[in-house]
């Protein structure tokens, strides 16, 4: 990376900035913090366009309100995966003459939403009316008509456990002159009119409440309760078409979803360069920018600058800048790049491993998923899927390198004859009678597990020796000679010759013996220099802790053991599955059983075991493999680009 | 029963598959937390799948052991064979370490994974994190299998 101060004239500031997104070279930097220092201070302010974000910021959200108003009535079908479609410029710059047009459709997309959002309240309104009124249907006096100038009537309802004769005796103690009568009752309540003198209106009711009575004020209702009821009903039915007419023409508009998209995109990159101007300094006149340029792209960017005649500066990164990172990977290798991603980004300017890990992690994830079928079926969907669909970004990487891992897949159920388990064993056995057996090519682990778990650790060991090899290639580089050899080559020889003490007497000879001996000093040589950096007896702490570190070696290569774990379990449980279909037998029926489980089982199985594959390969990289090196914590470089999401505009050739 | 080989070999059997209630356990918990992170943002529901998922293997490890043990006995084919009673001990011990190792660190690992989904509601980029410090519990499952495997295979 490298750092590039540019001033430039005011007036150009804008062309510059729209130049700098398609170049996609740039990293603008805030510059904000230096108007804390005087010069600055006095000469400069920052720049920036509060008024016009806040202007395109609110056309974007009223865009998406309508896209959301699409996704939600206009019944298109989402696509599996969602790809930014490919235009041409003179396409793209079509966009804003249309903005009229667009601008109308999601105003009217907004409005009918509001339309439907009022009728469906309206119709909760009319429901919870009937509700109320459905009990009262045999009280047939119309309810505008229920007081005259002397007379009125109380409605109203009370819970079932109140006794009804306690209420009338409520009533009672005030006037004689009433009439009441029960309408209606059901599991919980009493319906209960009272006909009663309009002066004594507000005592009875008082009393009447003490009495667990509640009153329920209909008298502005007009028509008698059935009136009322199938008027709200025919209403209904009014409003429920009137709703289905608005989802006919929601459904039309959606037919123009895309014009909304790419005005949608179009206003993003608008926006984008008008936030942009914030992290800008200037004064009258001209302006100043500083950013970060990957090393490959300085010469465009020098040519970008020239062109607009600015003045500039490009610098080495000082110690304490935040500088981003960006990753080269050949692009075989891109797709795991995603694996880094998924851990973080290594710290800028430390080493970036992911070309070297990349076919452990997928000879990894083969062993552990290992069926040869299971490995074709990724290759085939995931081939089709790349073909198909423009992916990008991450989701591109993941397809991609799960592409590879099917290949890897697909090579190491050869080797261990893993095809939907014993899927053609079984069939041959259940179905024909007859003995048939895909050999492996190299042997099955289910016959012999320990010859695999050796094969494990032994790739174990490799990997985590290269790992080690990192840190002293870093060392050596950094001249730090007395690391390198402390911590770097008496490991080597430590773990070496333990293996050979233990293990040599397969090869016979004096192995054992040289092994021994060979442990025997690296140890004592781990113990005098684990404690190089320190004083006293820290000396002594610092060894002794060194040497302990022996068994977190014991714990990392031990941990390799998940991948015979993980590659028995994806045979053994295809087995069981195999087995199981079998179960029924032969003939249709037992046919028809079997392909049931078998593709219930083995679908099961895919999905658990192709987690775990992904999941546990993964974790060997980023527990034993990087835990020897690596250093993470890096930005990744964010250039300025058009960030668009649905449209790709293809630069002219 | 103690002085019947198969019997053993078989109670050996259905102690590896015990695995299966910490995983059942583990797969619970994972998911209690996974609804709650699901219930403020619907989105998230297939990376949540994918941490509930973790603690299922504990469960799959005693599966294949019992599995195993059944196969080389010949219970799954019908004829099975007759063991002495030091070979069902064999078989029954086979069975014990992934039995009882998968089910406990099934659910330690499932406590790991709700508090993995956790960190991954409040901060999506640091989901790997999260499924890197639920999968370090499984490393001792995975060692307790690879102890199974190694009776089982000796016997």
């Amino acid at each position: 990376m490298q750092k590039v101060s540019v001033i430039g004239l005011d007036k150009i500031k804008g062309r510059l900035i729209a130049r700098m997104m398609d170049l996609e070279a740039v990293q603008l930097t805030d510059q904000t913090e230096k108007l804390t220092e005087d010069f600055w201070a006095e000469n400069t302010v920052q720049d920036g366009a509060q008024d016009q974000v806040t202007y395109f910021e609110n056309k974007i959200s009223r865009s998406s309100q309508a896209l959301d108003i699409i996704d939600q009535y206009g019944e298109l079908k989402s696509p599996l995966f969602k790809t930014r479609r490919i235009i041409s410029k003179e396409e793209a710059a079509s966009i804003p003459s249309q903005e009229i047009a667009t601008e109308d459709l999601i105003a009217r997309l907004i409005h009918l939403n509001e339309e439907l959002r009022s009728k469906r309240d309206e119709i909760n309104k009319l429901d919870l009316d009937n509700m109320m009124f459905e009990p009262w249907r045999d009280f047939d006096v119309p309810l505008d008509q229920t007081s005259t100038q002397t007379v009125t009537t109380i409605m109203g309802v009370l819970p079932i456990a109140y006794d009804p004769a306690g209420a009338e005796g409520a009533v009672k103690s005030i006037t004689e002159r009433y009439v009441m009568k029960q309408v209606n009752e059901d599991k919980t309540m009493r319906y209960l009119a009272f006909l009663i003198p309009k002066e004594n209106e507000e005592d009875i009711l008082a009393t009447l409440k003490d009495q667990g009575f509640q009153a329920l004020e209909m008298r502005s209702y007009k028509g008698t309760v059935t009136e009322n009821i199938l008027n709200n009903q025919k209403r209904r039915i009014k409003l429920q078409d009137e709703i289905d007419q608005i989802r006919d023409e929601i459904k039309e508009l959606a037919a123009q979803k895309e014009h909304i998209e790419d005005y949608q995109d179009i206003l993003t990159v608008e926006l984008d360069k008008k936030k942009t101007r914030s992290k800008l300094l200037k004064t009258k006149k001209t302006f100043y920018m500083e950013g970060w340029v990957p090393e490959g792209r300085v010469e465009a960017v020098k040519n970008l600058l020239d062109a607009n005649e600015c003045y500039y500066e490009f610098s080495e990164p000082q110690e304490g800048d935040d500088v981003p990172v960006m990753l080269k990977t050949s692009k075989f290798f891109k797709p795991v790049e995603a694996i880094t991603e998924m851990y973080s980004l290594p710290a800028y300017g430390t080493f970036d491993p992911t070309t070297i890990f990349a076919l452990w992690y997928i000879c990894f994830f083969g062993m552990m998923f290992s069926d040869a079928c299971y490995g074709l079926l990724m290759v085939i969907v995931l081939g089709v899927v790349l073909k198909k669909y423009n992916l990008e970004g991450t989701m591109y990487k993941m397809v991609k390198l799960l592409f590879y891992c099917g290949i890897s897949t697909t090579f190491w159920g050869v080797m261990f004859g893993g095809y939907f388990g014993n899927l053609f064993t079984v069939i041959a056995e259940t179905f024909f009678g007859k003995t048939f057996k895909i050999p492996p090519l190299w042997f099955d682990p289910l016959d012999d597990p320990l010859k695999l778990l050796i094969i494990s650790i032994a790739l174990g060991v490799a990997h985590l020796f290269l790992g080690l090899a990192i840190q002293g290639y870093l060392y050596l580089k950094d001249g730090k000679v007395v690391d390198f050899i402390c911590d770097i080559v008496l490991w080597y020889t430590t773990i070496i010759g333990l293996f050979l003490w233990i293990g040599g007497g397969v090869i016979g000879g004096a192995a054992p013996v040289i092994g021994k001996w060979m442990s025997i000093i690296s140890i004592v040589g781990l113990a005098l220099t684990g404690g190089r950096d320190r004083k006293g007896a820290g000396k002594l702490v610092g060894g002794f802790s060194n040497v302990y570190n022996i068994t977190s070696w014991l714990s990392d290569i031990l941990s390799y053991a998940r991948i015979l774990a993980l590659g028995l379990a994806t045979g053994a449980i295809a087995q069981v599955v195999n087995t199981m279909g079998a179960l029924a037998g032969g003939g249709i029926k037992g046919a028809v059983v079997f392909l049931l489980v078998f593709v219930f089982g083995h679908l099961l199985n895919f999905a658990i075991n192709v987690l775990g594959a992904f999941i546990h390969s993964a974790r060997l990289q980023f527990v034993e493999f990087f835990g020897k090196f690596y250093e993470d914590g890096g930005e990744a470089f964010e250039p300025l680009r058009k960030n668009t999401k649905y449209i790709k505009i293809e630069e002219s050739k | 029963m103690l002085t019947d080989g198969n019997g053993l070999a078989l109670i050996g059997a259905a102690i590896a598959a015990c695995a299966g209630c910490g995983s059942g356990m583990g797969v619970g918990i994972a998911g209690q937390a996974a609804a709650g992170v699901v219930a403020s943002d619907p989105k998230k529901f297939g990376r949540t799948l994918i941490l509930q998922a973790l603690p299922g293997t504990q469960g799959i490890y005693g599966v294949v052991i019992a599995f195993l043990i059944m196969v080389k006995t010949g219970f799954l084919s019908g004829g099975m064979i007759d063991l002495s009673v030091a070979e069902g001990l064999y078989y029954l011990a086979a069975g014990i370490p992934i039995g009882v190792v998968g089910f406990l660190s099934g659910i330690g690992q499932g406590r790991a994974a709700a508090s993995a989904l956790q960190l991954m509601a409040k901060r999506q980029d640091q989901m790997a994190k999260g499924i890197i410090y639920t999968v370090m519990v499984e490393t001792y499952a995975i060692l307790a299998f690879v102890v199974s495997i190694l009776i089982w295979l000796r016997v």
